[in-house]
């Protein structure tokens, strides 16, 4: 029978590329890789030595453009995978954090999930600092395992009390000439914090080819109301 | 604190064991029953998959009605039978489960048990006796490892009153057949969550089963 103990490491859901790809912690027993119909196992320690051949041959392959794949959230990187191919370069500029804009979410029926453009003092991350604390606290994001929001937030916010920002190279990333922040709303709301809004900042700036990258906030919001419509039918076509 | 009167308790199992239903009743925490069982708390039974239109019948026939489980939305994997709760009007809530199981870790699913603590579930299960109440129950090595799986998976801590009963019966149970109960759901964690009981670490077995990594 199966563990029960199991942590979804990580999955894709193209199922253009695999019908199934997860990898699973099973907790006492074994890293399971699901490729398809194939389960590779492995112990934790030949997960480690798997992980840190790929890590070493992206690095070689130089996606990043000199950068190191360990200077940014895997999260991130896995995010932004289908544009990577058309990266032209990478430049540090600097930019005051009120000229930045976040991409924030507001779910509706669970399922009508829109994105909305705001400034840095309007970010859950930001009023959870100033002391508002609910707003961040009920706001749906990605968390690795065992890791809430405000734990998160904690530890981002001590990590750059300590060891100032940019640390570790992790800076708050945004693409071509847009200004939304990609990656790094924690640590930008952490900066207005510490320093306020005029504050200017060093950020990463990816530079890709093509137009794939581009975020439209209204051409994003209508595809989540025609994908919910167009389930909705499928649904009920079904039920037929 | 109002309680379910004991005598309709005891009536039940009574019928209930003349019924020939292969049943058990999970837990007695803190020896609830049958005279301190709050308004509003359930009853856990486990009742043998191939009994289980004959338990429905059953409950009918002695006039509960089957009601909403409060986990009737979650999932349930590996064919595992959704659980069913009942209630009468002397207040009595029996929460019925037709296998062993627990929650995942990774969405909360509902997973059934290894088959080999299944079958134990029912093969040795023996007949007690608290107070006036005669039931069936599980033997004192399935009972520990039910009590520390729950606290672990499904709970997600160690209450008081699990906590002493734990620790009555690992004064009285075969290690061994622990160790190796505890071994088809915990795997190689099964040794450490032993030690563990043995110290009376109960608040760091959680996070340290989460983050093991000796395997």
């Amino acid at each position: 029978m199966s563990n029960p103990g199991v942590i979804l490491l990580d999955e894709l859901k193209n199922k253009k590329s695999f019908q199934r790809f997860q990898i699973e912690d099973n907790i006492g027993e074994g890293i399971h890789i699901h490729v398809n119909n194939f389960r590779f196992d492995l112990t934790i320690k030949e997960f480690l030595e798997f992980s840190k051949t790929i890590r070493q041959s992206l690095n070689a392959l130089d996606i990043l453009k000199g950068y190191s794949i360990n200077n940014f959230d895997p999260y991130f990187l896995k995010s932004c995978s289908p544009f990577l191919k058309d990266l032209i370069d990478i430049k540090i500029e600097k930019i005051k954090l009120s000229k930045l804009k976040f991409i924030v979410h507001s779910n509706y029926f669970g399922r009508l999930n829109f994105s909305k453009v705001k400034l840095v003092s309007e970010i859950p991350a930001y009023y959870f600092l100033k002391g508002e604390k609910k707003y961040f606290l009920d706001y749906s994001q990605y968390n690795y395992f065992n890791q809430g929001n405000e734990k998160r937030l904690i530890r981002a916010l001590n990590v750059i009390k300590k060891n100032k920002y940019p640390y570790k190279k992790q800076y708050i990333i945004l693409f071509n000439d847009q200004n939304y922040v990609r990656d790094g709303q924690h640590r930008a709301a952490i900066l207005a914090h510490l320093y306020g809004k005029d504050k200017e900042i060093e950020v990463m700036r990816f530079y890709f080819s093509g137009k794939k990258h581009v975020f439209h906030p209204v051409i994003s919001n209508v595809k989540v109301i025609l994908r919910f419509f167009f389930t909705k039918l499928i649904n009920f076509i079904k039920n037929i | 604190m109002i309680f379910v009167k004991s005598e309709q308790i005891i009536n039940f199992f009574e019928k209930l064991n003349q019924s020939e239903i292969n049943y058990i009743l999970i837990r007695n925490i803190n020896s609830e029953l049958p005279n301190s069982l709050i308004i509003g708390k359930d009853i856990d039974i486990l009742v043998n998959k191939k009994d289980k239109k004959k338990f429905i019948e059953f409950m009918k026939n002695n006039n509960f009605v089957e009601i909403k489980h409060p986990f009737s939305q979650d999932k349930f994997l590996y064919n595992l039978d959704k659980f069913k709760m009942f209630k009468n009007d002397s207040n009595i809530l029996i929460d019925v489960c037709f296998q062993l199981a627990n929650r995942s870790t990774n969405l909360g699913e509902w997973i059934p048990l290894h088959k080999n603590i299944q079958e134990s579930s029912f093969k040795n299960k023996k007949f007690l006796k608290f107070g006036k109440l005669s039931c069936f129950c599980l033997s004192s090595e399935d009972e520990l490892v039910i009590l520390v799986s729950r606290s672990i998976l499904d709970k997600k801590n160690f209450q008081d009153g699990y906590i002493k009963r734990i620790e009555y019966l690992l004064e009285k149970t075969n290690k061994i057949e622990v160790k190796y109960k505890l071994s088809l759901i915990f795997f190689k964690y099964a040794l450490v969550i032993l030690q563990k009981l043995k110290n009376k670490e109960y608040s760091f077995i959680i996070n340290n089963y989460i983050s093991f990594k000796e395997y």
